[in-house]
């Protein structure tokens, strides 16, 4: 619009007074101008990403003939990367390799689920003294007590951690089938009298 | 090369997690005898680590026999299943006191219902001094100091866990029978008669029927609970040669000698076969777990 713009140096408005068609044209780009600064006000929080706008602006200086420029390669950055996924891989192995071992039924076993848990009959008393390390025997379900005199016998086996279960012991679902070894006293008839398990 | 990186953390983590995952494999287990000792696993079965025999109840002496043990345990549930459990064992003594028990190990109380477990042979033998576990499987054999039994009794290892646990179960009845009442009152608990004698399995033997009863009440049963037990003693083997106990919490107990001989047994039974490896009983270096809360 030449005859705008050279009219405009000299007092735009008393043109736009006279002529009917500039001043259609003058309110038309103030309507437009408006529109696009609200527009922009209210994108303002939408933006491209950031790698958008640098591949963006390589493709341009490409196109244009222009050098990119490269940020300078710093050697310090793949060490940290894998320094740090290397102790994250000892950190979970560790973890992971520190939470295998028997959980008794009264730890708090929350982060789990548990497959079942049976509490033994009131009258089965442990016969080993909880504060005696070296003798933590648990009668068997439904066994006969000891006799006095009775032979006594031990045999070892490794048995799936789930047999734990009928003694009163919670055991997570996820290693139910793993092996725990067990001590198991048998009695003069060569049934089953008592049973304790090692970590 | 930033993405190509985390795919590589990603993949070494995932990595991670499933070799941590894994269960041990065979032959991995803790037990002192080691993998040589134990029988492939059935799939969810048990594995057979080792034995040690334990101390005898009391040394009898001049009273020689051979017999099979057979035991049968019924329990029958409340909506009429039945559990039966079975155990037979081939039992020796000789003159000197000497015994020898070749036990059949079948689900061990439910411990391993389908594993099959080998047969063990336990020795008991005052006169040398020495217990032995044989492993006929493997011909291997677990020795371990004899212990005079009775509470004063020094045994070692495992054998003074046992003894313990035995002193243990005596106590805890002493203490049930306190609970239950004392002098006049719990002999009115506690009944004995006489069967008189018969003869079982060739063997003149004295019968004996005590009966308990837990009083209505006494742990929250609405009616009085009568627990009965009948055994059948023989003074000329110096053990019982039938026995049967009959808990309604519990079920029935039958355990009976068959196929009794008086004739002394061969010394060769009360010691380990030439070609055993023997190796000596240790103390375990697990500790056990912790038994479970009582509620």
């Amino acid at each position: 619009m030449p005859e705008l713009a050279h009219q405009a140096e000299d007092g735009p408005f008393e043109h736009v007074r006279e002529c009917p068609a500039c001043a259609a044209l003058l309110n038309r780009q103030r309507t437009l101008a408006s529109g696009l600064r609200r527009l922009a006000a209210d994108w303002r929080c939408v933006e491209a990403p950031a790698r958008v706008e640098s591949k963006l602006t390589a493709a341009f200086l490409g196109q244009a003939g222009l050098t990119v420029l490269r940020p300078a390669t710093r050697w310090w950055v793949p060490v940290a990367t894998w320094a740090t996924a290397a102790a994250a891989v000892v950190a979970l192995a560790m973890f992971l390799a520190r939470d295998r071992h028997v959980v008794p039924a009264h730890r708090s076993t929350s982060s789990r689920v548990e497959l079942a848990a049976v509490e033994p009959p009131a009258d089965l008393e442990t016969l080993g003294d909880s504060s005696d390390a070296d003798n933590d025997f648990i009668p068997m379900p439904n066994a006969a007590r000891i006799e006095p005199n009775e032979d006594l016998n031990l045999v070892r086996v490794e048995v799936p951690r789930s047999a734990m279960i009928a003694l009163g012991y919670a055991v997570s679902e996820d290693r139910a089938s793993e092996p725990v070894e067990a001590e198991v006293v048998l009695g003069a008839d060569g049934l089953a009298r008592a049973v304790r398990f090692f970590d | 090369m930033l993405t190509r990186t985390t795919l590589t953390v990603a993949g070494l983590l995932v990595l991670a997690v499933a070799a941590s995952a894994q269960n041990p494999g065979p032959g991995r287990g803790r037990g002192r005898f080691g993998p040589a000792a134990g029988n492939a696993a059935a799939p969810g079965g048990a594995r057979f680590l080792g034995a040690e025999a334990g101390m005898p109840g009391r040394v009898v002496k001049n009273a020689p026999y051979s017999a099979d043990m057979v035991t049968e345990s019924t329990q029958t549930l409340a909506d009429g299943n039945h559990i039966r459990q079975s155990s037979t064992a081939k039992v020796y003594r000789d003159t000197e006191g000497r015994t020898r028990r070749e036990q059949s190990l079948n689900a061990l109380g439910g411990l391993a219902p389908t594993s099959n477990l080998p047969q063990v042979v336990f020795i008991n033998d005052p006169v040398a001094g020495f217990n032995y576990a044989l492993n006929p499987q493997n011909r291997t054999a677990t020795k371990s100091a004899w212990a005079r039994p009775g509470r004063g009794g020094q045994a070692p290892g495992s054998n003074q866990s046992m003894t313990r646990l035995r002193q243990q179960s005596v106590d805890r009845s002493a203490a049930n029978a306190g609970r239950w009442g004392r002098g006049a009152a719990a002999r009115q608990n506690i009944k004995s008669e006489s069967l008189g004698r018969q003869t079982i399995e060739g063997v003149p033997a004295d019968g004996t029927r005590t009966t308990m009863t837990i009083a209505a009440g006494q742990m929250g049963n609405e009616q009085p609970i009568q627990i009965v037990t009948e055994r059948w003693y023989s003074p000329d083997l110096q053990t019982a040669v039938l026995s049967k106990r009959t808990d309604p919490r519990m079920g029935e107990t039958v355990t009976r000698l068959a196929n009794i001989s008086r004739a002394e047994p061969p010394n060769s039974l009360f010691e380990p076969p030439a070609d055993y490896k023997v190796a000596e009983a240790g103390n375990r270096t697990g500790r056990p777990a912790a038994p479970p809360a009582q509620h």
